[in-house]
This record gives structure tokens, sequence and C-alpha cells, in this order.
């Protein structure tokens, strides 16, 4: 056996070996929460995070199925506070008018309203069984949002502000300054499939409203 | 003995080179449109100013956090600002012409990465994916075809140990295999997810997903999603393409239909929900799956070119154009 054939065989097996574990790894990581994976977690994490980090949970389980976007007002320097910009709109009308390549702005807004709402599997299914409970016992306490939930919270709304900030700085004229912003997210349900052929159907738009932001504080 | 033979094979053959070598050029092409589409917002996205989206300092706080790196952590000058966005494009650019070969593919991928996490925010699943395959691109011989050679790099390879050089061959098929696995699991992941959801049991996610203005294309996905049948087969052959990828890729006489099937499912995704990365990059790595049609295909169009020049020399005045054909032989089929 000549030293080139040792030393490919040396190679495809070891790296057979290391390549076996590493996906092992990550398909373990994208397995539904479960008692091994949540055991497994700080071991996952060491390794995976953060060059390995990977979610293919794409439109899955449950498709985007609602118009999320943000509107945002702002405070002049004089006091005056202004009328509700669309932030949303000019961004998703970039990508609809351009099919290749279009700009990712619009990812800053879906991807900030998807970090408001993001959280642990784990309290996410706690949750949703103290939900389902509730329908029995009613009054019983909700978990409530662990201060990381929170942290996260905030940084995703002062993003959203941040963005609607600079998106709006034409918004006070005459000299005065944009002083503080205020966000307010809708999520806008077009009529569901069963609806779809009934020309009365309304859409439902639900709103929630972030606190103000002062420019100062973001930048 | 059969298993060391076998051992010995996927040791010392090079597959799928043809294949690897277009998923090198057109992930090169994904990263440097990445660049490109988002040239004229650069200095609000990933400049070091205070009127950006994340302010420098935020950005820093991020990366701490996150224990990574990133070439714009560099500095918070805007030249140096403007002279690394620059260079990444070149890279970019050199990648998908195929100069410098592997050095400047790791370079790229610093790059790239770089620009990921400076704004994180503008990430998808395609962008995910190219990171994890750009590194495997890196074990693999990608420069092999659809690539400008230089002198320089031929003289480097020589100057290289011969029982280092045997190495090339085994890593080189290790890394075609890693592409090949992270594309199964990522199809494999998607699909039992979509499983499990409501609506992709329901066959009405399409309907849901098309109607969403970030998702749609205006004036054209209506007529999809007003149509039950198109929702219906839509939907679910989506999830059982997905959940049967592996099998699919597994079994090698329906290989070249998995992959088929799957750039099929991809342009129809970025021509009518606007991915474009996203699309082209899992086209790329489903390019892994066909080489041997590639080299056909390749071959097929060499030979209507050549035969389209013999025919302009026997027509034209003078017979030189001849010997300007180019070798059929340079595609080998692997």
């Amino acid at each position: 056996m000549t030293a080139t054939r040792r030393v490919q065989r040396a190679v495809l097996l070891v790296g057979a070996a290391l390549l076996g574990a590493h996906f092992s790894i990550a398909a373990f990581s994208q397995t539904p929460l479960s008692p091994a994976k949540v055991q497994m977690a700080p071991l996952l994490d060491a390794y995976l995070q953060p060059y390995f980090s990977q979610n293919w949970m794409l439109f899955a389980p449950d498709p985007v199925m609602v118009d999320q976007g943000i509107i945002a007002r702002g405070r002049c320097s004089d006091g005056e506070v202004t009328k509700y910009y669309d932030v949303t709109g000019p961004s998703i009308q970039r990508v609809q008018n351009d099919r290749l390549f279009p700009s990712r702005m619009s990812r800053v807004v879906s991807n900030g309203i998807q970090q408001y709402n993001s959280t642990d599997d784990l309290l996410r299914r706690l949750r949703d069984q103290k939900e389902k409970g509730k329908a029995k016992k009613p009054g019983k306490n909700p978990i409530p949002l662990l201060p990381y939930e929170k942290r996260t919270r905030n940084q995703a709304v002062n993003y959203l502000s941040r963005y609607a900030l600079t998106q709006m700085d034409q918004a006070c004229t005459g000299g005065r300054r944009l002083q503080a912003v205020q966000v307010r997210m809708y999520v806008h349900s077009l009529p569901p499939w069963s609806q779809r052929d009934n020309p009365h159907a309304r859409d439902k738009v639900d709103a929630y409203e972030f606190p103000w932001k002062e420019a100062a504080d973001l930048q | 003995m059969k298993l060391l033979d076998k051992i010995d094979t996927w040791a010392s053959r090079p597959v799928a080179v043809l294949g690897v070598s277009g998923t090198r050029a057109l992930l090169g092409f994904v990263g440097l449109m990445f660049y490109v589409s988002q040239y004229g917002d650069r200095s609000y996205l990933f400049g070091p100013g205070n009127d950006t989206l994340l302010p420098y300092h935020l950005f820093l706080d991020e990366l701490r956090d996150s224990g990574t790196f990133s070439v714009y952590a560099w500095s918070n000058s805007p030249v140096v600002f403007e002279v690394l966005f620059h260079l990444g494009m070149i890279a970019a650019l050199a990648v998908t012409l195929g100069i410098g070969g592997r050095p400047v593919l790791a370079v790229h991928a610093i790059f790239l990465w770089s620009l990921y996490q400076r704004q994180s925010a503008l990430m998808d699943g395609g962008d995910n994916l190219m990171q994890l395959v750009v590194p495997m691109l890196l074990l693999t011989r990608c420069y092999d075809h659809f690539s400008l050679r230089s002198p320089l790099g031929q003289r480097v390879i020589r100057r290289i140990p011969k029982a280092l050089r045997a190495a090339g061959t085994p890593l080189h098929n290790l890394g075609v295999t890693a592409i090949a696995v992270q594309m199964c699991l990522v199809y494999m992941v998607s699909g039992l997810y979509k499983v499990q959801g409501q609506a992709w049991q329901d066959g009405t996610a399409l309907f849901y997903i098309m109607r969403v203005p970030e998702f749609e294309l205006p004036g054209i996905s209506q007529f999809v999603y007003n149509n039950d049948l198109l929702v219906y087969l839509g939907t679910y052959s989506t999830v059982l393409f997905l959940v049967y990828f592996p099998m699919g890729v597994l079994v090698r006489s329906l290989r070249p239909w998995a992959a088929a099937a799957s750039i099929g499912f991809h342009v129809s995704i970025g021509l009518f929900m606007g991915l474009t990365g996203f699309a082209l990059t899992m086209i790329a790595c489903d390019l892994v799956f066909l080489s041997p049609e590639l080299s056909r295909a390749l071959q097929a169009a060499r030979k209507l070119s050549a035969r389209r020049k013999e025919k302009a020399a026997a027509g034209g005045t003078g017979g030189s154009a001849a010997h300007d054909r180019e070798p059929v032989a340079a595609a080998s089929a692997d």
C-alpha cells in the first residue's frame, strides 16, 4: 500500500466520522422540543453557536397568514404631535416592484416584529398548556414575561422605533427637530379560506401601541 | 475486500466536480447580488454612523453577546467602512468568475459573514444556508470548472507535497457529501414541520402565504390563490416533495428528477414571493446532484457551437476558424 493511499483512507474515514458527528448534532438541534433536547441544550448551543446555527422551520408549522407592519407618529421639538406615517408600506412597495434581488428593507420590520413575538419553545408550550387549562379553571395566573423576554421585546421596540425615526425625518417641518417617536404595530387578518367567496367578509385589524421613545435614547 | 475497495474508490475518485463548480459560481453570484441590491442603502444598513439602523456601539454590544467577529467592527471610520464593503464586493465578484481559487473563497466567506453580522435583521434561510455551505465548498475542487485559472495558482499547487495533495480527493468528496446532507436536512426538517401545521394539513397554506403583501406578486399571485385546485396541488406537492427529497437523492435514477423538481420549486418561489437570493442559493446547492446532466448539457452546447463555427468557416472566406474550436473533452463526465 502506498503512502498516498494510506493518507487518502485516513482522511476519508476521519472526515466521515467528524461529518457524521456534526450532522447528528445539527439534525438533533432541529427536532421538536423534547426532554432530551432540553437536557442537551447547553451542549448543543456550545457547539452550534454561532457558526453552525441553523433553523429550517421555513413557513412551518404555521405559515405567515397575516399582514403585519407598523405605523408611527412623531413629536416635534415644539411639542406638536404629527399624524401617523405608514412605515411598512414603502418598503413593501419596493419588494413588489422588483422581482430580481429586491431590496431587503421590508425585512427590517418583519424581523423586528418576529423578534418582538419570539420566545423560548419551552415557555411557549407551558403557556399554551395554561391557556388550555384556563377554560376549565378561570382566574389562574398566566406565566409572566421572563426578564430576558422583556429585554428582547424592548430591543425589538427600540429597533422598530429607530427604523421609524429614520424613515420619517421629514415629519417636522420649518426647522423643527423630530424629538420622539411612537410606533403602533398592526396585525391585519384577511378573510380566512372558508370566507374566500363571501363578498361581505371583512378584514380584521388589531393594533398594539408601543411606548414613546426619545430620539436621543435611540441613537 | 469489498468494503476496502469501496473506501478506496471514495478516497481516490472525485465526485460531482462539475456540479460543485457550478455551486461555487452561483453562490458567488448570489453573494455579489446581496452587495449590489443593498448598495444604495449600504451606509444606512451597515455603516458606522449614529443615524444608521443599528448604531456602531449597539452593533459592538450585539457582537459581544453572540461571541463572534465582524470586520465591520474594526473601525468606526466611514472611509474604512467603504473600503471594507467594496473589498467584500470584489471578493464576491472574484468567486463568481472563479478568480483566485479557494483562498479568495475563504476571504469572501469572512467578508460575507461580517456583513451578515452587521445587520442580521436582513437575513433569511438562504443566507443561513450560504454561511453553512461556503465553508464546505472550501473542501472541494470547486474551481475545476467555470473559472479563470492563473499560472501562479498552478505553481503553488505543484509545490504542495504529494502525500498532502493526495488528501485533496477525499476532502473534496467529503465536502460534496456535506453539501448534499445539508440539503437533505433543510428539506426534511422544513417538510416535517409543515406536516404538523394546520394550514399545510388542510391544503390551504399557499392561499394564506401568497396573500401576504411581503410575499405577493401583485396582479399574478391572485390567479393562483383564487384557484382552489392550484392551492391544494401547490400546498400538498410542496410538503410531499420536501419530505421525500432525501429519498429522491439517495436513489440514483431519481436524483436528477429530485433536483429538477427542486429547481422548479425554487424558481417559482423566487418569482412569486420575491425571494430571489433564497431561491438561487437552494438551486446552487442542487447543482451538486446534477453533475452528469450538467456535463451532458455542456458537451451538447460545445458541439453546437463547434458545428456553428464549422459552418461559418465553410461558408466564409477563410478556413482559419476551424482551429478555434474548443476541446470537447474538457467537460469530464463524473
